[in-house]
């Protein structure tokens, strides 16, 4: 099982991790030659990134010749559900957060039978205002 | 700056005072108020709460100044130095600072104050950070609408929410998506983005951050009606937009709905904690007083209060320094 709890990334590791899923593996050369030039960045900076991906156990590496091939240890579906449930489960903490706001309370649930009453007191007011209308 | 120490600790001791005193007041006044602060617009209601969440920490800082006010105007030349009245009295002077304070129990109470500021920032710090990396989580696991500007995040759950702090994204779930009708679709989205225009996290952020001088369970309270007034406030919003008052309630019942019916395995749900019945019974009844009065009235006020603040900023001064001579004794 991997250790991956809050795998926050930013945005060259994003790149690079899109790239190598949808390149199943590739050299820090050939991750440069897709992600790193069009974005003006040298070989080390992909290197490095490479390097921290792998130190997040985000990506696996095997020793071809010099050099190291690396891809991914981790599915994109997974990581992105692992995101999502992170982020849930911290929403379903009751806590305050100033950041996020959501349309419905996620740490607080109403019953079905306030719900039932809710929606006979909507429908009352659709009649109410149909009633209005027709008169 | 050593020279001010004394003065400083005992501007810390004044603010802290008045603060407090404020912080009581709110306490008596909040409940006696809240049922007339209920019936107001929701928007203008949040703004209320938000000066009410601040006060009692401004209202500290300004009257410690002002206490401090003939003091500083004696130091610009524009007030007769009155140091020669006070005969041995503690003074809130400038000019001829006060000694420090060495006693044990004034430097506990600095260190107390001062580990309860570090608590509280930190605790606000810990949010932000908290806020930032769930946000920064959620545009990963998300992607951008063709058309509309919001982001779908691939959840087999009901999620709508919108996160950040200055600049906020929408995010709605793929699952909410398919399940909600065009109409109910919209109403979800000029919410949210109603959150961004009004700029509730900082509202948010600036009243957790600077409510610190209540009473915590008055604070509690105030940010929660807070809470609920920014969430109607939006509602508003979606129903003018949508021109349809019940369209904005039926979907708010839906999406409560949807989550009954899929129970999210999550860790700390509560039932009936929710605001959903005091957001949909708001929207079908439509009871707001909306009159202009109460702003008229508001700052009518403030400016009495700061009139007669002004005019006795001298009596102000001599019962603080009374006041601290005693304490300090």
């Amino acid at each position: 099982m991997l250790s991956v709890k809050r795998p926050y990334l930013g945005e060259l590791e994003t790149a690079v991790m899109e790239h190598l899923w949808h390149c199943d593996s590739g050299d820090a050369k050939s991750v440069h030659h897709k992600v790193g030039i069009k974005r003006e960045i040298s070989l080390n900076t992909i290197q490095s990134t490479l390097e921290r991906l792998f130190r997040k156990k985000l990506l696996g590496r095997q020793k071809v010749g010099h050099a190291y091939v690396y891809s991914a240890a981790i599915q994109r579906g997974e990581l992105m559900s692992r995101l999502i449930n992170d982020v849930v489960n911290t929403l379903s903490d009751g806590k305050s957060d100033y950041m996020l706001s959501a349309f419905v309370d996620f740490a607080a649930r109403s019953d079905e039978l306030s719900l039932d009453k809710l929606e006979q007191l909507i429908a009352e007011r659709r009649a109410e205002n149909s009633r209005d209308e027709e008169t | 700056m050593s020279d001010y120490l004394g003065l400083m600790q005992l501007a810390l001791f004044a603010s802290v005072g008045f603060a407090f005193l404020a912080a009581l007041i709110s306490r008596i006044v909040y409940p006696l108020a809240r049922k007339r602060l209920l019936q107001q617009a929701p928007a203008r209601r949040a703004n209320i709460l938000l000066i009410w969440l601040l006060a009692p920490a401004f209202i500290g800082l300004l009257l410690t100044l002002l206490s401090l006010m003939p003091s500083f105007l004696s130091l610009m030349g524009g007030y007769q130095d009155h140091c020669n009245v006070h005969d041995g009295h503690l003074h809130l002077c400038l000019i001829h600072p006060p000694l420090p304070l060495n006693n044990i129990t004034s430097w506990a109470f600095i260190t107390l104050l001062g580990v309860m500021a570090v608590v509280f920032a930190g605790t606000v710090i810990f949010g932000l950070v908290r806020g930032y990396k769930l946000n920064k989580g959620l545009m990963m696991a998300s992607r951008k609408h063709e058309k509309q500007d919001f982001r779908i995040v691939e959840w087999n759950g009901p999620l709508a929410l919108s996160a950040g702090l200055h600049r906020m994204s929408v995010f709605i779930s793929g699952q909410l998506m398919k399940n909600l009708t065009d109409k109910q679709l919209n109403v979800v989205l000029a919410h949210e983005r109603s959150h961004a225009e009004r700029k509730d996290a900082l509202r948010q952020l600036f009243a957790h951050a600077l409510s610190f001088a209540h009473i915590p369970w008055v604070r509690r309270s105030l940010l929660a009606d807070m809470n609920l007034a920014c969430e109607q406030a939006c509602d508003e919003a979606a129903a003018r937009i949508m021109g349809d008052r019940l369209l904005v309630a039926d979907t708010i019942v839906s999406i409560e709905r949807m989550y009954i019916q899929k129970p999210l395995s999550l860790s700390a749900l509560s039932i009936s904690g929710s605001d959903i019945t005091a957001r949909v019974e708001s929207l079908v009844h439509d009871q707001h007083a909306d009159s202009p009065s109460w702003r008229r009235y508001l700052i009518l006020t403030g400016i009495l209060l700061l009139i007669a603040t002004f005019a006795s900023v001298g009596e102000l001064h001599h019962h603080t320094e009374s006041i601290l001579g005693f304490l300090t004794r």
